[in-house]
């Protein structure tokens, strides 16, 4: 009997993942609502400055939205496997570690993805700003990269601090700083999506945020061995 | 700042970056040093305490 | 034991040298006068941070590798120093930035990433003290600090083509002799200190887990090299 390849096992846990999450659509709901009321503080907070002063912070506000309402979704990515011993059982299966984190850095891309078709159009709105097909296109696929980029040490973190008392704590202070390249560089690139690109600097910063992304997934799916076999 | 003047004076500025790379590194020396030593102290006074019950590594 | 002294001794003569020499006998350069006596201090603790954590990174891998105890202690203590140098890197760095560029603080290059780098490290130090469980601590130190120490050169990066004010390092070539003995006398200077700081700080660490260890022996990591 032949062993399944990493793609596969990677596959077969995100499965697993999606599956759980689809029978609790209550907590996607909730944390979607909490990027919603993000950026609604952000634009009551900078509101009565015009709207001129939205239109400029609005890619920013956005960023922020996902990367406040990651770190929701990203604890509860181990917090399914901690009854049981349900990590334990994972390990015990003929599986690389490595299968388990990108199945579950892919789990947790997608559900920071799922968060862009609603808070990118509540972002038109309240920040008033207007974007075409073309610009709604590259807002998506920015959008799928700094997930990406998020996910990758998120889930590391996330299996990192999981079963500690502080994990609400220590997550977004681990994470938050290790995010700062990625950050810049989206804010950028939003506000360039959002108030048109003359120089033609789109395509540079988008690079910077896939490169990042690059070293992220292989970096932390190297060291996520050793995280869950301490945590198990 | 007129970049072909020369900074006059600045000294306080100075004296502030040498007192405070002073002032740090002496305290966290100083908090070393005592944290050593009430460790040195605790650990002999176990050590008194459990002379025949647990052996040494 | 008494050898470790040594190296704070030294350091702390080197570092009376170096900088009575800085204040006085080198000559003040000629834009910057004499508010450039800061880079003496500044630019040492700059080199030796990056060191430091240099080596936190080489005691982390060592830690993953082996799982053993001592490389954790090594791992501890240097971020430790790390993040003392670090904060007097940012400190005397705002001091000097007040004449310079007539600011404290700004999102420049340097003044932005070792911010950052701070925080990085802080926050491992932090997450030490959450954990009760010795070969967890240890890993997650070991992880984390890797980590960070492969985002601080994406994070430097990443703010250059954000934004950039700070001047272009000075080579040892395009300065004066004079401003060249200081710079290296404290250099110095700054290392055997923090190699002090890290000797001292690996024993309490030590005494601190024997302690432990008297309470509940730890259970030996055999799951790590499996």
């Amino acid at each position: 009997m032949s062993r399944p390849g990493l793609a596969r096992q990677s596959l077969a846990i995100l499965g697993k993942d999606l599956a759980l999450e689809w029978r609790n659509r209550a907590r996607v709901v909730a944390v979607v609502l909490f990027g919603v009321l993000v950026l609604l503080l952000f634009s009551l907070a900078f509101g009565d400055k015009g709207t001129q002063v939205l239109q400029v912070t609005a890619g920013g506000c956005l960023v922020i939205a996902l990367f406040l309402s990651s770190t929701l979704s990203l604890q509860e990515s181990f917090r399914t496997e901690d009854h049981d011993d349900a990590l334990e059982g994972l390990l015990l299966l003929p599986t690389e570690p490595a299968s388990i984190f990108y199945g579950k850095a892919l789990a947790n891309t997608f559900f920071l993805v799922a968060l862009a078709p609603v808070l990118i159009p509540v972002t038109t709105l309240i920040y008033q700003v207007s974007l075409g097909p073309t610009q709604v296109l590259q807002i998506a696929g920015l959008w799928l990269a700094a997930a990406a980029g998020l996910a990758a040490p998120g889930t590391l973190y996330a299996g990192l601090t999981t079963r500690l008392k502080s994990q609400d704590v220590l997550m977004p202070l681990l994470l938050f700083p290790l995010e700062v390249p990625v950050l810049l560089a989206t804010v950028k690139a939003f506000g360039l999506v959002f108030d048109g690109d003359p120089m033609g600097q789109l395509s540079s910063w988008t690079q910077l945020i896939v490169a990042f992304d690059v070293i992220y997934w292989c970096l932390c799916g190297v060291l996520f061995r050793f995280v869950v076999e301490e945590a198990a | 700042m007129a970049p072909e003047g020369v900074i006059i004076g600045g000294w306080s500025y100075v004296i502030a970056a040498y007192v405070l790379v002073g002032v740090v590194l002496a305290a966290y020396a100083a908090h070393l040093i005592a944290r050593t030593r009430s460790l040195d102290a605790r650990r002999r006074r176990s050590d008194d305490r459990a002379e025949t019950s647990v052996g040494d590594s | 034991m008494k050898k470790m002294h040594a190296f704070g001794l030294v350091g702390l003569a080197l570092i009376i040298v170096g900088s009575i020499y800085g204040l006085t006998a080198s000559p003040p350069e000629r834009h910057m006068g004499d508010v450039s006596r800061i880079l003496y201090v500044h630019v040492p603790t700059a080199w030796n941070c990056l060191l430091i954590y240099l080596f936190a990174f080489g005691f982390a891998i060592a830690s993953l590798w082996t799982g053993k105890q001592r490389w954790d202690i090594a791992t501890t203590a240097a971020i430790e120093t790390g993040v003392v140098l670090n904060i007097l890197l940012l400190g005397t760095g705002m001091i000097f930035a007040k004449p310079t560029w007539g600011i404290w603080w700004d999102w420049d290059v340097r003044l932005t990433t070792s911010l950052i780098a701070l925080i990085f490290y802080a926050a491992i130090l932090a997450l030490r003290t959450f954990i009760d469980d010795p070969n967890r601590r240890a890993t997650l130190t070991a992880v984390t600090c890797i980590i960070s120490f492969v985002d601080v050169p994406l994070i430097y990066f990443g703010v250059r083509w954000w934004r950039s004010l700070h001047q272009i390092q000075s080579s040892p070539e395009t300065m004066a002799e004079t401003m060249v003995f200081p710079m290296r006398v404290n250099a110095f200077a700054v290392l055997f200190i923090s190699i002090w700081f890290m000797l001292l700080r690996a024993r309490i660490e030590r005494s601190k887990l024997e302690s432990d260890e008297v309470v509940e022996p730890p259970v030996r990591r055999a799951m790590a090299t499996a």
